[in-house]
C-alpha cells in the first residue's frame, strides 16, 4: 500500500516534462508500465462458478452482500454442469430411448421400422441442454446483481485476488471481505495410463465419444463408471467394468442393494469382474489393453478395449489457487482443511463442495454454498451430513440416504428392516418396469428411520421423501400413516416403512 | 370385539415428526472453531484458535478493507496527474537497446 504524498510542493516533479527525458520520480514504489486496473471491493467473493460457487454467489447477493464469482471454466455451472452431471444425464436419458425402442417397445404394442443411432445429434442434443443452463445461471448473476468475473483466480493477500482474464488483458486485482474458495474436483489420473480423453477417458471423455467404442475397458465400478458404462453399453459397447473391491456403487451403497443392482446391470449385458485390479495398460494404434489379476493376487489377464474409461474417483482441484500465499492447508488428499463454518486458517475465507471435507456431490456442495453464505451474513448455518442423498441414475436408477445396514450393525445398534419390491407395486407392474425394492432401516427401539434405500424406476425423485423424512426425525410409522397417491411408484416407499412397523397390504 | 381403554390408552400414536415452527436463529451462538463433521481429524490444528476472540464477535467481517484516508493501493488511484507517465517510442527504444546509440 502506497502511503501518502509527497507535499503540494513536490508535485511539480510529477509533472509532464519534455518527452525522451526521464522524470525523476519522487515515488518510492517500483515504476512500471501501464495502468492497473481499479481494485473494487466486495463484501464475498466466490472462487469457482460451480454449483457450491454459483449457489453461494447468488445467496451472498440475495443476502445483500456486494458479491463477485470469479470462474476460470468461460461457462458457469462447473464440471457437474459442463462436463459431469447434466451432460451425462442427457446422454443416459436419450440413450435409455433410444435401447427401449430396440428392445422393448414392441412388447408395448408399438413397432417400429429401422432404427439407427445417430451419436452426432445425441452429442448435438446433450450440448444444447449444457449451454442452456449455463446461460440461465449467467442470467441468475445478473438478476440478482452477482459480478461474473471470467479468469482464473489467485489469492495473493488474505484480502486480494488477481484474476487473469480469460480472454487476455491485464491482470485484475478485486478485493474482498470474504473469500469463498469453491474449486471443485478433477478426475483422479491411474498412475501409468496416459489419459488422452480420447482413447483412455476421464467421464470428461466419455460423454464425448465420437463413436461407439466396440469394446470398452471402465476401471472403477462406483456411480460415475457405473452410468457411464449404461450409456455406452446401451448404444451397443460391449462393457466390462473392473473394481477393486468386492461390490460396486462405492462404499455409500448398502451390500443388499449392490448385489441386486449388479445382477440388474449383468443382465443388461455389462460384465463385471471384482476384486480386480488393474496392474497396467499398454495403448497401442489399434487398441488398449488392460492388465489386470485379483486384488489379492492371482492370475493375471488382458482386457482388450477400444476406449478405457478411468472412473476411479475425484480429487479437490485447489491448482494455481494461491493457498501458500496466506498459508492455508491442504491435507493428505489435498482438501482444504476447515472447520465447522467451512473457515480456513484464515478465517474469512472459507472453502466449501469438492475442494474440502465430505461427500463430492453437486448437492452437497450447494448446501455448503448456502450455510457458508449465511455463517458470514447471520452467523449462523446449517447441513445436515446425515441427510445427504446419493444417487445412480442407472435404469433402474439406484438412491440412498442415511446409514447402510453394515454402517448400522457395526454400531452394535438393534434395528428393523422393511423392504418392498417394485414387482408388487401396481404402477410398476402396468409400466412394464419392476426392477427392484426400497428397503427401509429402522431403530428397533424408536422406530426412527436410520436408512433408506431404493433400487427402481425414479428412485433419485423417490429418495426425496426419505431425505425430509431423515432431516425430520421420522419413524416408519410416520411414513407408513401418511397417504400415498395409487397408483404409484411411491406406494412402494409407503409398503417398505408399514413392512417396518408392522406389514406390507401388497406383499 | 372392542379394544379396551387400557389398550385403547396403549396405541396412541406419538409421530416422531414434530412442528418446528418459524426458523429462528439461535441467541448465543457459539462459534469457537469445532472440527467439520465430515473432517477425518479428530481435533483441529492449534492455529485455528489464533482467531476464536475475533470469531466470537460479528459473524459478518465488515470491516472496510479499503484503505485509510490518504492512503492508496495503487498510483492510479491518485488524480491522473500522479499516473506514471506515457513512456514515448523513442524512450522503449532507448530502454531495449541498453542506452546504446547508432
Amino acid at each position: 500500500m502506497l502511503k501518502s504524498f509527497l507535499p503540494r510542493s513536490s508535485r511539480t516533479l510529477l509533472r509532464p516534462v519534455a518527452s525522451g527525458t526521464y522524470a525523476p520520480s519522487a515515488f518510492t514504489i517500483v515504476p512500471r508500465r501501464g495502468l492497473a486496473s481499479e481494485a473494487p471491493e466486495h463484501d464475498v467473493v466466490v472462487i469457482g462458478g460451480g454449483p457450491g460457487g454459483y449457489v453461494a454467489a447468488i445467496k451472498a447477493a440475495q443476502e445483500g452482500l456486494k458479491t463477485a464469482c470469479i470462474e476460470k471454466r468461460g461457462a458457469l455451472g462447473g464440471t457437474c454442469l459442463n462436463v459431469g452431471c447434466i451432460p451425462s444425464k442427457s446422454l443416459l436419458n436419450n440413450s435409455h430411448i433410444y435401447h427401449q425402442i430396440l428392445h422393448d417397445v414392441k412388447n408395448r404394442g408399438i413397432d417400429v421400422g429401422d432404427v439407427k443411432l445417430n451419436l452426432q445429434q445425441m452429442m448435438k442434443a446433450k450440448e444444447t441442454s449444457v449451454t442452456g443452463l449455463t446461460k440461465g445461471i449467467e442470467f441468475l448473476f445478473k438478476k440478482n446483481g452477482v459480478d461474473y468475473i471470467k479468469g482464473t483466480g489467485t489469492i495473493t493477500g488474505e484480502n486480494e485476488i488477481k484474476v487473469n482474464p480469460l480472454e487476455g488483458g491485464e491482470v485484475q486485482t478485486v478485493r474482498a471481505k470474504n473469500i469463498i474458495i469453491a474449486t471443485g474436483s478433477e478426475a483422479t489420473p491411474f498412475p501409468g495410463l496416459t489419459i488422452d480423453e480420447k482413447r483412455v477417458v476421464t467421464s470428461t471423455g466419455a460423454i464425448a465419444l465420437e463413436q461407439v467404442p466396440k469394446k470398452m475397458v471402465v476401471i472403477g465400478g462406483g456411480i460415475i463408471g457405473l452410468e457411464m458404462a449404461s450409456v455406452w453399453s446401451r448404444l451397443g459397447s460391449e462393457v466390462t467394468i473392473v473394481e477393486y473391491l468386492g461390490a460396486i456403487g462405492g462404499p455409500g451403497m448398502d451390500a443388499d442393494m449392490a448385489k441386486t443392482m449388479q445382477r440388474i446391470l449383468t443382465k443388461q449385458g455389462m460384465k463385471f469382474k471384482l476384486n480386480t485390479k488393474v496392474v497396467s495398460g499398454d495403448v497401442s494404434e489399434s487398441s488398449v489393453a488392460v492388465n489386470v489379476e485379483a486384488a489379492k493376487g492371482g492370475k493375471a489377464e488382458a482386457l482388450d478395449a477400444d476406449v478405457v474409461l478411468v472412473a476411479i474417483g475425484r480429487r479437490p482441484y485447489t491448482t494455481g489457487l494461491g493457498l501458500e500465499n496466506v498459508g492455508i492447508e491442504l491435507d493428505e488428499r489435498g482438501r482444504v482443511i476447515v472447520d465447522s463454518e467451512y473457515r480456513t486458517k484464515v478465517p474469512h475465507i472459507r472453502a466449501i463442495g469438492d475442494a474440502t471435507f465430505g461427500a463430492m456431490l453437486a448437492h452437497k456442495a450447494e448446501e455448503e454454498g448456502i450455510a457458508a453464505v449465511e455463517y458470514i451474513s447471520k452467523g449462523y448455518g446449517h447441513v445436515n451430513y446425515g441427510a445427504i442423498p446419493s444417487v445412480m441414475y442407472t435404469h433402474p436408477e439406484a438412491a440412498w440416504v442415511g446409514q447402510t445396514e453394515q454402517e448400522v450393525k457395526a454400531t452394535g445398534k438393534e434395528y428393523n428392516i422393511g423392504s418392498f419390491p417394485f414387482s408388487a407395486n401396481s404402477r410398476a407392474k402396468t409400466n412394464l418396469d419392476s426392477e427392484g425394492m426400497v428397503k427401509f432401516i429402522t431403530d428397533k427401539e424408536t422406530d426412527r428411520i436410520l436408512g433408506i434405500h431404493i433400487i427402481g424406476p425414479n428412485a433419485g425423485e423417490m429418495i426425496a421423501e426419505g431425505v425430509l423424512a431423515i432431516e425430520y426425525g421420522a419413524s416408519s410409522e410416520d411414513i407408513g400413516r401418511t397417504s400415498h397417491a395409487h397408483p404409484t411408484l411411491s406406494e412402494a416407499f409407503k409398503e417398505a416403512a408399514m413392512a417396518c412397523y408392522s406389514k406390507p397390504i401388497h406383499a | 370385539m372392542f379394544a379396551s381403554p387400557v389398550a385403547r390408552a396403549a396405541h396412541v400414536r406419538v409421530p416422531l415428526i414434530n412442528f418446528l415452527g418459524k426458523r429462528v436463529i439461535p441467541k448465543n451462538i457459539d462459534r469457537t472453531p469445532k472440527v467439520h463433521s465430515q473432517s477425518p481429524f479428530a481435533e483441529l490444528p492449534a492455529y485455528f484458535f489464533n482467531y476464536v476472540p475475533a470469531a466470537k464477535k460479528a459473524p459478518v467481517n465488515r470491516a472496510s478493507i479499503q484503505p485509510k484516508a490518504g492512503e492508496y493501493f495503487d498510483r492510479n488511484e491518485l488524480p491522473q496527474r500522479f499516473w506514471r507517465m506515457k513512456i514515448s517510442a523513442k524512450e522503449i527504444e532507448a530502454i531495449e537497446s541498453g542506452g546504446a546509440v547508432f
